[in-house]
């Protein structure tokens, strides 16, 4: 029987210098960081790109890494801050081509919302997609990616009693566009 | 629990998410970064200096020897360097907001804690913005100062404390740029034209981008406690006739 390392374990490693532990710290929570970041820039190159970094920044960081904290809050913080980073340049960027084209901005998409099947899956999708960024990205991370109250105060950077009530708030707007959307 | 979201949770469960890549394969390929060990209050004030701009020519990129001897100037040996083929997302220069909010001189002394140094014959800015504790001092073009790439400014003046605590730096090269020692006021300093790239700072030990700054050619240079960025197409002599007018 094969006993898979713990995140402490590996990130114990990784703080000493173990290249591997840390590989293997990525490939366990690439997914969940990748759509974390995706959830925040909105598109994937952007998404892949802070992910990444997040990463490699993250390994610089190691040796300011708590030993015995939870490692993938820890990684969420690093790489949902790349992530916003992102987003602000995308912003100032989509900002200058409104000026100079005078067309209306897209919103930031929910992953192929298109793609969903049953008429009730995409109009939740839709109306999540029309809340505002804040709402939208605390509900995405706490249920659409199931990350844990503590995990998304750490990639949104903020206490857990505050995602408790963003999260009641977001879920009451939530149901508010559902039913103008069903009226 | 309640419906919503359980709804919610099986809407996570169908979206067709983007395919993560294979980032494990890109952070082992990825070199090591590490900060640099900044031990006199100078190297920590050229450290800031360069997290306040960054730039550094590709010609020196091409030839590590020209490369090392600007860092050595720069007490920045040790910081790594990463060639990038565009500037990444953010860095695009065109926004004058990215060098903070606009408050007015006697607002950015009260927030920064400090009292911009002006150029004498330039007298008070035609606006003042800050970001943290980094105050920008914006001229309005006028003859002599031609007007910068994308804002209505024909200089920019940057001033910050140096001494940041602990500073983790990355440069990121851009081609066609060229890097010259100079000196103002016998202090050392960087004049830096052609293409640009940037830097990243953390205080702290924190891991995160600064945000990106104009770009022109720049005159950087510590005096007074105090990293100074000067931005204008002004050439260079002019550039550095101004730079040595201030007072510390």
């Amino acid at each position: 029987m094969t006993i898979e390392a713990t995140d402490a374990d590996l990130a114990a490693r990784a703080r000493s210098g173990d290249d591997r532990a840390f590989g293997m710290l990525v490939e366990r929570h690439q997914t969940v960081a990748f759509r974390t970041a995706y959830v925040i820039c909105g598109n994937a190159a952007d998404a892949e790109d802070a992910a990444q970094d997040g990463f490699i920044k993250a390994r610089a960081a190691m040796g300011r890494f708590r030993e015995g904290a939870p490692f993938r809050p820890w990684l969420l913080t690093i790489v949902a801050n790349e992530a916003r980073n992102r987003r602000r340049a995308a912003g100032r960027r989509s900002a200058l081509a409104l000026r100079a084209a005078a067309e209306p901005v897209a919103p930031v998409p929910l992953p192929e919302a298109a793609a969903l099947a049953g008429s009730e899956r995409r109009e939740l999708a839709t109306a999540l997609a029309a809340l505002g960024p804040e709402h939208r990205e605390v509900i995405a991370l706490r249920y659409l990616l199931d990350l844990s109250e503590a995990e998304c105060a750490a990639a949104l950077g903020c206490r857990p009693g505050t995602v408790k009530s963003r999260l009641s708030r977001a879920l009451g707007r939530l149901r508010l566009e559902l039913e103008g959307a069903r009226a | 629990m309640p419906e919503l979201e359980t709804q919610l949770r099986a809407l996570g469960e169908e979206l067709a998410w983007p395919a993560t890549p294979d980032l494990a394969a890109a952070v082992a390929a990825a070199p090591r970064r590490r900060a640099p060990r900044l031990r006199r209050p100078t190297r920590r004030a050229l450290a800031a200096a360069l997290a306040v701009l960054l730039l550094i020519p590709a010609a020196a990129v091409a030839f590590p020897g020209a490369r090392d001897d600007v860092l050595e100037w720069l007490g920045l040996r040790d910081v790594e360097i990463r060639r990038v083929p565009a500037p990444p997302a953010g860095t695009r220069p065109e926004l004058e907001a990215d060098l903070g909010r606009e408050v007015t001189l006697a607002q950015a002394r009260r927030e920064a804690g400090f009292d911009p140094a002006l150029p004498p014959e330039l007298g008070p800015p035609d606006r003042v913005r800050i970001l943290g504790q980094r105050i920008s001092l914006i001229y309005a073009p006028r003859p002599g100062l031609p007007a910068l790439e994308g804002v209505d400014a024909g200089l920019i003046l940057t001033e910050s404390r140096g001494g940041i605590p602990g500073v983790y730096l990355q440069k990121l090269l851009l081609g066609g740029g060229k890097v010259e020692r100079v000196r103002v006021r016998g202090r050392r300093g960087a004049f830096i034209s052609g293409e640009h790239a940037y830097l990243y700072e953390t205080p702290r030990g924190e891991v995160r981008e600064d945000h990106p700054l104009l770009a022109g050619p720049t005159l950087v240079w510590v005096g007074g406690g105090r990293v100074h960025r000067l931005e204008t197409t002004a050439p260079r002599a002019e550039t550095l006739r101004i730079a040595r007018s201030i007072e510390p």
